[in-house]
Formats: structure tokens, C-alpha cells, sequence
């Protein structure tokens, strides 16, 4: 008897997991990505003949407590309508037993390829992140595992914060002393694994995510932001993720931000260029009758 | 404080504010100290026109070049009447016209930057 190739054995594994969408409406195209809940498929959705994505729960993750958190973040996206959360369309179980849901499929490209933007292209993403998290918030729902990776910009530039799967309604008691996020954007607390976990986990993240986008380029009130965001300890962090959102609008207007207390010469150069023009035009004035003057006394 | 005006009413107020400061160089030259009150006044009526016509600009169209340029004919336009007079026999008219000019430029740019443009119904 001959063994089986590499080739071969890798085709088996990937039709043994592959879910079976045979009697519901959606066909398979291929997969997006896989993640440590479950795998994001490409599908096609028969009915209304538009493509999708859609989340299936691992085969052998498939004890009732995760079946339930599958569900619960199934709910917890499909309560949430907003232009920057990704909507949820459906919610099933396929024959297999495995749940799925489906989503907008974006068509797009991740925050992490989006670094050659400019600045203010870039904050002007970041409070579009803002706003949706604060949506969220206003809403019970914390995210817990924000990061570049889980934030698409769709074909026509909008925003859209993916992933909820870790996301908590209120108290999780079945996430308490269970580590849940990405290391380098989880809050402090969260990485304690504390019970407690409330919306200014989030904002430690946006203020990762904002050092991610700004990097090396980030001015003084950005550094300011970030490490009123990134601050240890919760209660001197933003109160809200509106509040940074709106930092950052305030930035791109010129104006005060209000993690950073500005010096004399910042405001002055602040002032000077929000109003170039108008300094340029009485500096014109002032010579000009500087010169008049001196020549008529000539 | 100038934005919760609407532009026109900007225009009136600044240009009538720069057009008496205008005024009152005059008292840097000894021979038109006498007149000094007619300058002032007809100074501050000509940044008042002036900031008329720039605020009502302003309000149709948002463009801060031709802001600019509109208020600055407009200084001159308003200016060239008060310029070809002379005072005391002698010609002032570089003197009257081409500050005249640049502060109607102030103003056109100060009423497309500040104010509130009508709401669109």
C-alpha cells in the first residue's frame, strides 16, 4: 500500500474541517482568515446573490460554553447598527452542528496597511474608530481586543471595527480571571485578567492604535493624547472614546487638544499657523504704510 | 465672537473697526491733522461699504483667494473717491489708496474665514 502524499494529506485535513454549507443558502468560495475562535469564510449568499463573510466556530471548540459566546457575539454585533461596525445579516447552525454567522464581507485593505497615509488622513480614520467604539460603549459593549487587525478601511474609505468576539456586555463572569486580547494593545488591567473590566480598556487600546498610526511623526499634542489613552491607571485616562476622538479632530482643526497643556511659543506657533494669511496680510499693511510714510517725509 | 455673526454683519464690523484705525494714521501728517474728523468718518464709512460688499460675497461664495481680491477692489473702489481729493492742495493718494486697498484685502479674508454663512433650506 503506498502513503499518502503531503499534497493529499493536506486536501483531506482541509475537506475534513471545511464546514458543510450544502443545505443552507450560502456557497462556499474560499477562506479570509482564521482566528482562535473560528474561521472567517468568502461565501456567496444564493438568495440575494451578493457576496459575504462568514464566521464558523471551530469543530472541536464546540463545547456549550463556546457555542454560547459564539452566540452571544452573534447578538452583540447584530445589536449594534452602526456605519463603522460591520452588520451582521444572519445566524445559523449548519448541518455539521457547528454555528456561523454572517457579515458584511468588506472589500478593503487593514489599518496596518494604511501607514503611508498622511496625518491628518490618518486621525481622520482613528476618530471614525472612535466613534464607533463610543457607539459601542454607549451600548454595554466593550470590545477587549481593538487593534489595527481588526479595523478594515472599505473601498469607499469607511471605517469598519471587526472582531467582537471578545467583546463583554456588562459583567463576563466567564472571562474573569482568563487573559482575553492581543498583548501589545491590551490594557494593563485586562492583561491582569481583572473581573472588572470596563470601557477604558478600549481606550487603552485607541491609544495604542493611535501610537501605531502616528509612529515617529506624531507631534507634541498626539504624544500628549497617546499617553492620556495608554495612561496605567484607568481613571486618568479619557473619560470616553468620543473625548479622544474629538482630541483629534481638535488637533486637525488647530486647535487645543486637552491631554496637552500648550507653552507660550506653542501657542503662539499654533496661532501663527492658523492664520498665516491674515498675519501676512497686516504685516503687508503695516509695511505698507511704514513705507508711504517714509517716503512722503522724504 | 465672529462667528456667531453672519458675514455681512462681520464685514460691517471689522471693516468699519480697520477703516476708522486706517483713519487715524492720518495724524502722522501734520496737514491733515485739521481734517482730522471728515477722515475719520468718511475712513470708517469706506471699510463699512467695503466690508458690506466683501460680507455679502462671502455669503454666495466661499473662495478665500477671491475673497481677498474682492475686498481689495473693493478698498480701492471705495478708497479712489476720498484719494483723488486733496487736502490742503496736496495729493494724497498712494498714501490713502494703497493701504485702503490692502486693509478691504483684510477684510475679504477676514469674512470668509469668520461668520456664519447662511443655513441651506
Amino acid at each position: 500500500m503506498r502513503p499518502l502524499s503531503d499534497q493529499a494529506l493536506h486536501r483531506l485535513r482541509a475537506a475534513a474541517t471545511e464546514p458543510d454549507f450544502q443545505e443552507t443558502r450560502y456557497r462556499l468560495i474560499r477562506e479570509l482568515g482564521r482566528g482562535g475562535m473560528g474561521t472567517v469564510y468568502l461565501a456567496e449568499d444564493s438568495l440575494l446573490n451578493r457576496k459575504v463573510a462568514i464566521k464558523v466556530f471551530h469543530l472541536d471548540d464546540a463545547s456549550p460554553a463556546l457555542a454560547a459566546r459564539m452566540r452571544h457575539e452573534a447578538r452583540t454585533l447584530a445589536s449594534l447598527e452602526h456605519p463603522n461596525i460591520v452588520p451582521v445579516y444572519d445566524f445559523g447552525q449548519l448541518p455539521c452542528g457547528r454555528l456561523y454567522y454572517s457579515m458584511k464581507f468588506v472589500e478593503g485593505s487593514r489599518l496596518d496597511e494604511q501607514l503611508s497615509q498622511s496625518l491628518p488622513r490618518k486621525l481622520r480614520l482613528f476618530d471614525s474608530i472612535c466613534e464607533a467604539v463610543a457607539y459601542a460603549h454607549a451600548r454595554g459593549v466593550i470590545h477587549r481586543d481593538l487593534k489595527p487587525a481588526n479595523i478594515m478601511i472599505g473601498a469607499f474609505g469607511e471605517v469598519l471595527v471587526m472582531d467582537w468576539g471578545l467583546a463583554k456586555i456588562g459583567y463576563d463572569a466567564h472571562s474573569a480571571g482568563h487573559v482575553l486580547g492581543t498583548p501589545h494593545y491590551m490594557a494593563p488591567e485586562q492583561a491582569r485578567a481583572e473581573p472588572h473590566l470596563d470601557a477604558r480598556a478600549d481606550i487603552y487600546s485607541l491609544g495604542r492604535i493611535l501610537e501605531f498610526l502616528c509612529a515617529a511623526e506624531a507631534p507634541k499634542p498626539v504624544q500628549s493624547m497617546i499617553r492620556k489613552a495608554c495612561h496605567p491607571d484607568p481613571a486618568s485616562r479619557y473619560a470616553g472614546a468620543q473625548d479622544l476622538g474629538l482630541d483629534a479632530l481638535r488637533f486637525l482643526d488647530g486647535m487645543p487638544v486637552t491631554a496637552h497643556k500648550e507653552s507660550p511659543f506653542e501657542l503662539a506657533v499654533r496661532f501663527f499657523n492658523n492664520n498665516r494669511t491674515l498675519l501676512l496680510l497686516v504685516f503687508t499693511y503695516a509695511a505698507m504704510r511704514f513705507l508711504v510714510f517714509f517716503f512722503s517725509r522724504r | 465672537m465672529l462667528n456667531n455673526l453672519n458675514k455681512p454683519l462681520v464685514g460691517i464690523v471689522l471693516g468699519a473697526i480697520l477703516g476708522l484705525f486706517d483713519g487715524s494714521t492720518a495724524m502722522l501728517y501734520p496737514d491733515s491733522r485739521p481734517l482730522i474728523v471728515s477722515i475719520l468718518i468718511g475712513s470708517t464709512f469706506k471699510g463699512l461699504f467695503t466690508g458690506l460688499v466683501a460680507g455679502f460675497f462671502a455669503r454666495k461664495f466661499q473662495s478665500i483667494p477671491i475673497g481677498i481680491l474682492i475686498g481689495l477692489l473693493a478698498g480701492m473702489a471705495f478708497t479712489y473717491p476720498i484719494a483723488i481729493e486733496p487736502v490742503n492742495g496736496k495729493s494724497y493718494f498712494l498714501e490713502i489708496m494703497i493701504p485702503g486697498s490692502i486693509l478691504g484685502a483684510v477684510v475679504g479674508f477676514a469674512t470668509q474665514r469668520f461668520g456664519k454663512s447662511p443655513a441651506i433650506s
